[in-house]
């Protein structure tokens, strides 16, 4: 776990996590100019931040906000100045258990979901918006506090890279170890499998909405955990414990997928009941459905 | 069960393959980290279990869905079923039936409460009755008739059955198989029905049967015409049969009162294999000459008895008891006995007298027992065992006086002495025997008489004497002498250095007797020298019958025309060899003479397919066979008469030659004996069973019920085709449900 320290980021990594961490940089930077060079909108303009009038240039004003095209037009100074928005404070909060080791065809679980969070995070940064990060196992496995810029945002990058999927999961001590340092109310986007009883894993969600928190659920899967697609007998070992299964897939594998099925609904039925979205999100390269929600989600919170 | 095409179980192994393959699948197994462990476990502990069942459920219906699929190809059809009892089965349509039925006389034995052949023609009746149209059914007799019983409009009437059944069962005839199956092959290739059959109904006891080489080809052939062969044997456990086969002496021709050695050959066949056999023998007004009971194990036997037999002809018959198959245990035969025997003994005019000259050896040994001459020497005549045949003879004529029966004189021997001057045919004409004695040389004229005499039947004895010069001998009779003389085999005789003789041939009736103890026993006469004979001068035609313990020839026989020129090479005086005082010296003239006589005289006992030649002064003559077919001959005329030849004699039994052919009197008897091969009286062993088995493709069967099983399996019950065809179809089906409701 990487802890914030006073003395700068960089000093604090390996070459190699450093290495990790500029390659997920540019990776989140990349998918989020190309998700979003269809809206023509670019997330380094602050496009949620309007223009709201000139006002006199006094010294001391950061001469970033000069006008230079009015100053050329009467030769006097004056300050841009926008309109403010709230910054949005967003909590990642990433299931760290044995379970998100889960590989399929491409991207295990856990590494699809830090992509997934550290693009997410970097689109927080570039809206200006603080961000802290919360890992959680059977307890709290890891915490970035809220920050900004990019600096903190490697810092974030670290911490994911740095904490690998182990051990079982508490989604209700979990949750709650490592949500409770999320005192600003703020959205919370949740990355996990969610493998337990979803009622029991909503009621734990449902805490952070009564705080206040915006929450979004993306439950992250593997297609391949859905299909169950194999044609001879398989010793399943459990990535949570020391459990191992022997199982001719071809006897269960229609009631499986029925169940698989039945569970997201129910995650998915029960997340709206507590009144907050629920995203699948399967392992791909879409990661677009999180990036959109949770600028949708933001913008829903400044036009409330 | 019938298995249509048994030829594709092979592939039922293959239903097992959906078994393999599952079992091959579940050994495969793999390890995978599974992040839905929670998910994963709550489907395994609720339908794992049912699961399992279920797809092993779906294995067991591909399996057999497999396995059905394999037995449609194969087209089981369950059994045949007899609708009654005694059914035959019905014949589908399109059938050809061919029956072959035994008509020999073996069919005549008891089977049952009938006989087989009652059997045989209620089974053909059955046969007919089962016949269904469009049809055809062939009834053939299995012997040598070409007669063929059809009926093509199926099933006919009972009186057109039986009028069938009696046709063929009146076509009597030993079997002939081969000829049989060779028309049966000619009918089924012209046959336009697609089903064949072939039924042989017999005894199955000729030989043919057992020779898979004569039929081996016709079965061959039936199977590539897609005939399906059946066999019926009708043998009857404890049948017993006996068969007379042959009744002979040492030839045809005895003579009066003489004690002949008879020798009967007989088969036993059938069971149980050892049993008590019966033999009478009687003569002519069915008196008994000879009686007797022997326990015999099966095969052929010989048994010898002794007859002595009045003059005139005689007539034997022998009859075997007990016996179920009784059409062969009689056995005929007719010798004519002669009342005198002549010898003529041809000498040069010598100074010898006494026993230095060989001819009295010769008076002695064959004069009669009760003459004066023979009375001289009582010492010599009681070793002589023609003097105590004589004896006996005249002992048994004396008791049959005493009985009242009519006197019968044993034979008497007249000896005609004669100088060559004397010989020419017509002296010599008389003459059974001629004896040339202590002569190298012939005069031209006596020679030729004496050759004439040979070629026209007669049998002369040359007997050159120890003075005799070998080079004259063979100028004057190389022509008919067996071999050509050489030098004597000793100069000089050493009392110690001698020879035995033994016949060269001990298979021979003449010399059988002659070479045992109590006949002749002519191994014990001491031969101390002879003339040797010259290498390779043996006359084609010529033969040696004894010999001597050095090898040399001792007496070589020539045929010389009709008749016969012996040689003896060690003189007939005793100044070479003690035969001259040995009992079996008389014997052994006597039987020479005995069979000069017979040879002289056509045979009346004959071997299968020899001629019948017979006197017919009429020109012509009637032959009345022993099937009782009658046919006229005419006759050849000869120098000394006309004579017939009858060359059909290829059915055992008596012939009866009439010369007089408007009389309705018995002739002249001829016996023709039976073949002991050709017989089929007696059934298949069990090694010529399996032969004919092998040969045939067919199981032999022994009852009725066994061949209507053979037929019922050949024919097919219901076909399990559409059951299994549905199974599949119903398999496939649930199959294919459960896997998509379930493992889909």
């Amino acid at each position: 776990m990487v802890e914030d320290s006073p003395h700068g980021f960089s000093s604090l990594l390996s070459g190699e996590l450093a290495d990790r961490v500029r390659r997920l940089e540019l990776f989140s930077r990349f998918r989020v100019e190309g998700l979003l060079s269809g809206t023509g909108k670019s997330p380094f303009k602050g496009f949620t931040a309007d223009f709201l009038q000139h006002r006199q240039y006094f010294p001391g004003d950061p001469l970033k906000h000069l006008d230079w095209r009015v100053y050329g037009k009467s030769e006097r100074l004056f300050i841009r100045e926008y309109e403010e928005l709230t910054n949005t404070r967003l909590t990642v909060v990433l299931d760290v258990s044995g379970s998100m080791s889960h590989t399929g065809a491409s991207w295990s679980k856990h590494e699809f979901a830090i992509r997934a969070a550290a693009i997410v995070t970097y689109l927080a940064m570039a809206q200006r918006d603080s961000f802290s990060l919360a890992l959680f196992r059977e307890g709290r496995a890891g915490h970035v506090p809220f920050g900004g810029g990019r600096q903190h945002l490697r810092r974030v990058f670290a911490a994911l890279l740095d904490t690998p999927p182990r051990d079982g999961t508490d989604f209700s001590r979990g949750l709650a170890e490592a949500t409770s340092t999320v005192r600003h109310r703020g959205l919370t986007m949740v990355f996990s499998d969610f493998m337990d009883d979803p009622e029991a894993v909503v009621r734990r969600l449902a805490q952070l909405r009564y705080r206040g928190h915006d929450v979004i659920a993306a439950q992250v899967h593997d297609p391949s955990e859905q299909e169950l697609d194999f044609n001879s007998v398989t010793r399943f070992h459990d990535p949570e414990g020391p459990t191992v299964l022997v199982v001719d897939p071809q006897l269960i594998q229609r009631q499986y997928r029925l169940a698989f099925e039945t569970h997201l609904a129910a995650l998915k039925g029960a997340c709206h009941r507590h009144g907050f979205e629920f995203i699948a999100l399967p392992v791909g390269d879409a990661f677009e459905v999180p990036v959109f929600t949770y600028l949708q989600r933001r913008l829903e919170r400044f036009t409330r | 069960m019938t298995l249509f095409s048994p030829a594709y179980l092979w592939a039922l192994p293959a239903a097992a393959l959906p078994i393999v393959i599952y079992l091959l699948f579940r050994r495969r197994r793999r390890d995978v980290t599974w992040g839905a462990m929670y998910i994963l476990r709550q489907v395994f502990e609720t339908r794992s279990r049912q699961m399992l069942w279920l797809q092993y459920l779906i294995v067991a219906l591909r399996t057999l869905a497999l396995a059905a699929l394999v037995f449609l190809f194969v087209r089981p059809h369950a059994a045949w079923r007899p609708p009654a009892a005694d059914a035959f089965p019905a014949a589908p349509p399109s059938t050809h039936r061919v029956v072959l039925l035994d008509t020999s006389p073996t069919m005549q034995a008891r089977h049952g409460t009938g006989t087989r052949m009652d059997a045989a023609l209620s089974l053909c009746r059955k046969l007919f009755e089962a016949g269904r149209h469009p049809g055809r059914i062939d009834l053939l007799p299995l012997g040598p008739s070409e007669a063929r019983f059809s009926a093509e409009r199926l099933p006919v009437g009972s009186n057109r059955i039986e009028q069938l059944l009696a046709g063929c069962a009146a076509e009597p005839g030993p079997a002939e198989p081969d000829r049989a199956l060779r028309a049966a092959i000619e009918i089924f290739r012209a046959s336009p029905f697609g089903r064949r059959e072939l039924y042989i109904l017999g005894g199955f006891g000729h030989r043919e049967f057992a020779d898979s080489a004569i039929l081996a080809p016709r079965f061959r052939e039936l199977r590539r015409q897609g005939v399906s062969v059946f066999a019926l044997r009708y043998h009857q456990a404890g049948t017993r049969n006996l068969a007379a086969l042959d009744l002979s002496a040492g030839g045809d021709v005895l003579l009066a009162l003489q004690p002949a050695r008879f020798r009967l050959t007989l088969g036993c066949y059938g069971d149980p294999d050892t049993a008590q056999t019966h033999v009478t023998v009687t003569g002519s007004g069915d008196r008994t000459l000879y009686e007797q009971t022997y326990s015999l194990a099966n095969g052929e036997k010989t048994l010898d008895f002794v007859l002595a037999l009045p003059a005139g002809e005689s007539t034997l018959t022998v009859r075997l008891a007990p016996d179920d198959l009784a059409a062969d245990n009689v056995i005929r035969r007719t010798f004519t006995v002669r009342p005198r025997l002549v010898i003529a003994v041809v000498q040069d005019l010598v100074t010898k007298t006494g026993f230095e000259n060989p001819r009295t050896w010769l008076n002695l040994a064959l004069a009669n027992a009760g003459s004066e001459a023979g009375a001289r020497d009582t010492s010599y005549r009681e070793i002589t065992s023609a003097a105590q045949a004589y004896a006996a003879a005249n002992q048994a004529a004396a008791e049959r006086a005493e009985e009242g029966a009519q006197p019968e004189q044993p034979f008497s021997i007249e000896i005609e002495g004669k100088i060559p001057e004397q010989v020419s045919a017509e002296s010599l004409s008389r003459a059974d025997l001629v004896i040339v004695v202590d002569m190298a040389a012939m005069p031209g004229e006596a020679f030729e008489a004496l050759r004439r005499h040979v070629v026209r039947g007669g049998t002369v004895l040359l007997a050159p004497g120890p003075d005799a010069d070998p080079e004259a001998f063979n100028r004057c009779f190389t022509t008919i002498a067996p071999l050509l003389l050489a030098a004597p085999a000793a100069a000089t005789l050493d009392p110690e250095r001698y020879e035995h003789s033994y016949a060269e041939s001990g298979e021979d009736p003449f010399w059988r007797d002659l070479e045992s103890a109590p006949g002749a026993n002519l191994g014990s006469p001491r031969f101390y020298n002879h003339y040797t004979t010259r290498p390779g001068s043996l006359a084609p035609d010529a033969r040696v019958l004894l010999s001597l313990t050095d090898n040399a020839p001792l007496l070589a026989e020539r045929r010389v025309g009709r008749g016969h020129v012996l040689l003896w090479t060690a003189g007939l005086g005793a100044d070479w060899h003690s035969m001259a005082v040995h009992a079996g010296f008389p014997v052994m003239l006597i039987s020479l003479a005995n069979q000069a006589m017979e040879r002289r005289e056509f045979r009346r006992n004959l071997d299968p397919g020899a001629p019948i030649i017979a006197p017919a002064p009429g020109g012509h003559a009637r032959i009345v066979r022993p099937d009782g077919g009658t046919e006229t001959v005419e006759a050849a005329p000869a120098t000394d008469g006309a004579f017939i030849r009858y060359d059909r004699t290829d059915v055992p039994g008596d012939y009866d030659v009439r010369t007089d052919v408007a009389a309705d009197v018995p002739g002249l008897a001829y016996h023709v004996r039976p073949d002991p091969a050709a017989s089929d009286l007696r059934t298949l062993d069990a090694e010529g069973q399996a032969a004919f088995e092998q040969t045939g493709g067919l199981l032999l069967c022994d009852r009725e019920p066994a061949l209507v099983e053979q037929v019922g399996r050949h024919y097919t019950g219901r076909p399990w085709s559409p059951y299994l065809a549905a199974a599949l179809a119903l398999g496939l089906l649930a199959e294919m449900g459960l896997s998509r409701r379930f493992f889909a």
